[in-house]
């Protein structure tokens, strides 16, 4: 009864997205910066290969935050 | 012809309810992104407003839910929406003048619930409507936003935390400058929706749009995205100068999380149709990002007064607007009475300005 006048199944899609939006995004673009972050302490070191990782593990991880940004304008448009 | 002049009135006091909505609501958005300063106070006023307007034109959802989820709009007519308009800004007006953390949003929902109840009782009023797309997101979105920034906190804390803060700090700035523009982009959509919602139960009432094909005109949509967007430029000069100093301390990772959490609530809220105090939701994401790393350092008084604003605006509103209602139909159904109440309301706002600026304190935002 109750959760039919609440529309539980409505509110627990807001918590759900909330969630994954709010904290993947932020955890992913989390790991970009500390990828970017090892990207620079390895190239100090010369460190050439770990360095290479580092910066393609800050790029994708910035390729993802921003898609995922865009993807929910989309959404939230559409 | 008096339904003319009594609709341009109506639309007038919405979008001046619009302008104050931007404008109250501007510290809330832009205040992380200063005290972290990842943005200077002219970019992020001048994002926000920016946004703020774009934000208005991505979703009609809110405005569906306002304009025909939760009043009959059959029932309704142009005095009601002006007496709940009215009922809503004398609450924020008083609010303000106190302090009180107020929603905009559910003072204007309150406002014309109240009005509605006055004029034709109960039967003009969704109840089941009301409690399942206002009341219960309003108790769970500030919750949920606090724990998404709490959560996220803990999680960008644990993938950052050995990196040279340096390196980190300039990472998280260009995180926390998008994370702004989405907040602002967040907060334009659901909140400029309502007075759109508020407008089309008008013109509604008007018997300019049927109410069995609702839906918002194109020129209801750019005058509520100016409105908020202008209320947000203009009160952000007013933070600038006033509260500058008085917002949260917070890094850069805590304001990006906070924004981040914010943003994410609101527009997955918007996405279903639901109307939320932008301004609960937002001290939620920044108490949530606070309290994760450090419990004590939040300011839970704030969190106790939004408590109390949840508890007291639908129904404040509601009264405000019944009474105003009440007020104006003893000048009869004609245009008289909003008018004359409209000087009276102009005066009051005067008043409160000037005693306002007299007592030199500043605004709560």
């Amino acid at each position: 009864m109750i959760a039919a006048i609440l529309d539980a199944a409505t509110l627990a899609k807001v918590i759900l997205y909330s969630l994954i939006s709010g904290v993947g995004v932020s955890a992913v673009f989390a790991l970009g910066v500390t990828s970017a972050a090892g990207m620079v302490d390895a190239f100090r070191q010369r460190r050439t290969l770990a360095g290479a990782l580092w910066a393609a593990s800050a790029a994708l991880s910035l390729a993802a935050s921003m898609t995922a940004v865009v993807l929910g304008i989309i959404v939230i448009t559409g | 012809m008096h339904s003319d002049l009594l609709l341009v009135i109506v639309v007038a006091a919405a979008l001046v309810f619009d302008f104050t909505n931007g404008f109250h609501d501007t510290a809330n958005v832009v205040a992380a992104s200063i005290s972290t300063r990842a943005l200077s106070p002219r970019a992020a006023v001048t994002i926000a407003a920016a946004l703020n307007f774009v934000g208005a034109f991505i979703s009609l959802k809110v405005a569906a839910t306002i304009g025909s989820g939760i009043f009959r709009a059959g029932r309704i007519t142009e005095t009601v929406v002006f007496a709940g308009l009215i009922g809503a800004i004398a609450w924020n007006l008083a609010t303000w003048f106190v302090g009180l953390p107020s929603s905009s949003s559910h003072a204007l929902i309150g406002g014309v619930a109240g009005a509605m109840l006055a004029a034709v009782g109960g039967s003009g009023i969704r109840g089941t409507a009301l409690i399942r797309t206002v009341v219960a997101p309003a108790v769970l979105a500030p919750v949920l936003a606090f724990c998404v920034a709490g959560i996220s906190i803990v999680i960008v804390y644990r993938l950052v935390g050995r990196r040279r803060p340096g390196v980190v700090a300039q990472g998280f700035r260009p995180g926390q400058i998008v994370s702004t523009g989405m907040l602002s982009l967040a907060h334009g959509t659901n909140d400029a929706q309502k007075t759109m919602g508020v407008i089309t139960l008008a013109l509604v009432a008007h018997g300019s749009i049927s109410e069995h094909h609702f839906h918002v005109p194109a020129w209801v949509v750019v005058s509520s995205a100016s409105a908020i967007a202008l209320g947000t430029y203009v009160g952000g000069w007013r933070i600038i100068h006033t509260v500058g100093n008085r917002i949260i301390k917070m890094d850069l990772a805590q304001g990006f999380v906070a924004q981040g959490a914010g943003a994410a609530v609101i527009l997955a809220s918007t996405f279903y149709g639901y109307p939320l105090s932008t301004t609960q939701v937002i001290s939620g994401g920044i108490m949530g990002a606070g309290a994760a790393k450090r419990f004590s350092a939040v300011r839970w008084g704030v969190a106790g007064n939004i408590v109390a604003a949840w508890i007291l605006t639908l129904p404040a509103a509601a009264i405000a607007g019944a009474a105003t209602y009440v007020l104006t139909d003893l000048f009869g159904t004609g245009v008289l009475g909003p008018l004359l109440i409209t000087v009276l309301a102009i005066g009051a706002l005067a008043s409160v300005l000037v005693r306002r600026g007299r007592s030199a304190q500043p605004v709560q935002a």
